[in-house]
């Protein structure tokens, strides 16, 4: 897989328009999840995701391989993401329809074939979408990179350019602030909701 | 252990396993804590839930078609943009930062947390966080008394007025003492030169840089207050051939500190009353006494010397391409002043291609009747211009006509800000046409960003303050209240001008979008 991934690279780095489009179907999945969460909003992550992989294209000459790809791929991405926010910011806020809760009611409405369930569903993520919105940019890319793509502290650490330690600290504040605003969600889940293990268990079948 | 401490033991928990249930010494801890048990089974839910937040439905074409989509635009152009492979920036203050669990003794969490919420995050030893524990405080004997810096001059003594040009305090001495540290003590406030407004920073709250920056602000605008009076002083007594009505006159324009110190120290004899003043000019005209309605007149007005008077008018007869008056009465020139004025021929060219620019500066004693709002028509006359005005034409009705128009030649209007011209004698009154030009495009780009599904002219109102920033940018026109207006709006608020005398500078300009 690495290997193939370095020959991929090579004749990318050569020109080769084709070589770049096989890196760009195996990472771009990722890289519009992690565009989504940043930005809440489907298609500005289409195009944010269409930007990073520009940039990339641009840039990879002086990509020299001491990391992962992909943790390459993440830094631009989140460039570009916090690009497309201070854009948005000099919009009138009024006009700024919340794009995250829409996207997410419709996602969960596709996906929940009972329509209490969905509606449910709806209501949660819209609320923890909504409180994702409210962080700032950097706990919540922090968030979404560590909390929600999974990376660990160190990828992370280097996605951002910043120590373990910032990263962990981030994450701690985020969650207490999260949890401060979710009071009322997470308190109805107390009795509702999985436990960790079957959680893990649900993790793992999916 | 405390409450926080416990928190973060159960966020590293999280981040190692995903769960606390592994964590036996850390469970053990929590039942002794049954609120941050409820918080780390809360936190365990919040985690599952981002873990399970959806993304919008894709289909593998969909997929493909954003690949595809991405090969083709390969060759496009994009957009300047800083290094997109650097750390992102988040435009936010530095975050604490957490080190691992077992590289910290568990005694020294809470200190090493106070440290965190410093925001030292370096690794430089010079930076490291002092532990608390380590260094305790020296001990201080109650009675002991603080170290104080000690003032040259206590805050409740009467300040002492003396003239800015004494010895003891000297532009050299301001500039040097400035220079080599920055003061605590004003020293203008030690020679007992009290500058009206000026907050010593020695007992001003705060500290650090933004409050020697704010030192050093008041500390420039009182060095050339004082240099300019002192040289106004000087200038007025040779002028006025050792009148000292002039040194009197001169005094009324200073604030009242510097001037009973001017007044102390450079006028040769005391002069009580105008009426005393007059006649010791000895001149052959005689003084009516003022009316009440002509003491408000020119009550708010400055005194300023005939000579600076003529010069004043000539440069204003100059400025507004106004004929010379005929040699006669005084009176005759400013009447004809009271007249509507021609615009400025510098902004004709700016006002043919559809944009106006106007001067609206803020006049403490009314307009004298010329319009502050609606759209603007051309070029305005500054504050100072328009109450010379309003006083000479009232001064032809006096009855007393030759007499009473020396006097008020004499109290004719100083320019405002006078005193600091000396300062920003180089800036020019407001900016040029090209500096507009130059400002708005600077912000072309930002506002082409702004095209949206509306399109058409907005008419952006912008008034710019002396400094060259603007103060407010409001869209008129078809495009007024919409996002596409503000996002211009926004736009146009981050152009810079140059530095210019006026107060406020207002310039209208149409951006087709």
């Amino acid at each position: 897989m690495e290997e193939t991934e370095q020959r991929l690279l090579e004749r990318a780095r050569g020109g080769d328009r084709i070589a770049y489009g096989a890196l760009v179907r195996r990472h771009q999945r990722r890289i519009f999840a992690c565009s989504v969460h940043i930005l809440g909003d489907a298609a500005e992550a289409e195009d944010a995701t269409q930007e990073t992989f520009l940039r990339a294209w641009k840039a990879l000459a002086r990509f020299d391989g001491r990391s992962e790809l992909s943790t390459w791929l993440y830094r631009i991405c989140i460039n570009v993401c916090l690009n497309t926010i201070r854009r948005r910011r000099r919009l009138d806020p009024s006009d700024v329809l919340d794009p995250s809760v829409a996207s997410v009611e419709s996602e969960s409405r596709a996906q929940a074939p009972d329509p209490a369930v969905a509606a449910d569903g709806n209501r949660l993520f819209a609320r923890l979408a909504a409180a994702l919105e409210e962080l700032s940019p950097s706990l919540r890319t922090t968030v979404v990179l560590v909390l929600i793509q999974g990376l660990p502290h160190r990828a992370a650490a280097q996605v951002l350019g910043c120590p373990e330690g910032t990263i962990a600290w981030r994450v701690h504040e985020a969650r207490k602030l999260l949890r401060e605003r979710l009071a009322d969600v997470l308190h109805e889940l107390r009795d509702s909701a999985p436990g960790p293990q079957a959680r893990a268990n649900a993790r793992e079948a999916t | 252990m405390t409450r926080d401490e416990l928190m973060r033991q159960v966020s590293e928990a999280l981040d190692r396993v995903g769960s606390i249930e592994g964590d036996v010494e850390l469970l053990r801890q929590l039942q002794s804590h049954p609120d941050v048990l409820g918080w780390a089974r809360d936190v365990e839910r919040l985690q599952g839930l981002l873990e399970s937040l959806p993304l919008p439905a894709r289909t593998e074409a969909q997929w493909e078609a954003l690949a595809l989509r991405t090969v083709q635009r390969l060759g496009e152009p994009l957009w300047p943009m800083k290094d997109p492979t650097a750390p992102p920036q988040f435009d936010e203050p530095p975050a604490p930062t957490f080190e691992p669990r077992a590289a910290i003794p568990s005694g020294a969490n809470v200190e090493r947390a106070a440290s965190d919420a410093s925001g030292a995050t370096d690794s430089a030893p010079e930076l490291e966080p002092i532990e608390l524990h380590s260094v305790p405080p020296p001990p201080q004997p109650p009675s002991a008394p603080v170290a104080i810096p000690p003032r040259r001059m206590a805050p409740t003594e009467t300040p002492v007025p003396v003239a800015p040009t004494d010895e003891r305090v000297s532009l050299s001495e301001v500039l040097s003492e400035r220079r080599v540290d920055r003061p605590l003590v004003d020293p203008l406030a030690g020679a007992g030169v009290v500058v009206p407004g000026m907050r010593s920073p020695s007992v001003a709250p705060g500290s650090g840089a933004s409050v020697g920056r704010r030192a050093h602000v008041w500390w420039a605008v009182a060095a050339a207050s004082a240099i300019a009076a002192g040289f106004g002083v000087a200038w007025l007594v040779t002028r006025s051939d050792s009148r000292p009505v002039l040194v009197e006159d001169a005094v009324t324009t200073l604030p009242p500190s510097s001037a009973s110190a001017v007044s102390r120290t450079t006028a040769p004899a005391p002069v009580s009353s105008l009426a005393e003043r007059e006649q010791s000019t000895a001149s052959p005209r005689t003084i009516a006494p003022t009316s009440a309605v002509e003491e408000e007149a020119v009550g708010g007005l400055e005194p300023v010397d005939r000579a600076s008077a003529r010069r004043f008018e000539a440069r204003y007869d100059e400025d507004e391409s106004i004929p010379a008056a005929p040699p006669g009465p005084p009176s005759a020139a400013p009447s004809a002043r009271s007249e509507t004025l021609p615009a400025r021929p510098a902004y004709d060219e700016l006002r043919a291609e559809g944009s106006t620019v106007r001067i609206r500066s803020e006049v403490a004693s009314g307009s004298h009747g010329r319009d502050e709002g609606g759209e603007a028509t051309g070029f305005e006359r500054p504050p100072h211009e328009r109450r010379a005005a309003g006083t000479f034409a009232s001064a032809s009705t006096s009855p007393d006509e030759p007499a009473e128009v020396q006097r008020r030649e004499r109290r004719s209007p100083r320019p405002r800000g006078e005193s600091t011209r000396g300062a920003v004698a180089s800036l020019p009154d407001v900016p040029s046409r090209d500096d507009v030009l130059a400002a708005m495009r600077a912000v072309e780009p930002a506002v082409a960003a702004c095209r949206g599904a509306r399109s058409g002219v907005a008419t952006v109102q912008i008034v710019v303050g002396s400094s060259g920033r603007v103060r407010n940018a409001v869209v008129t026109g078809p495009l007024a209240g919409t996002p596409e207006g503000s996002c211009v709006a926004r736009a146009v608020r981050a152009a810079r001008f140059p530095q210019f005398a006026a107060d406020s500078f207002t310039v209208t300009f149409p951006f087709r979008l």
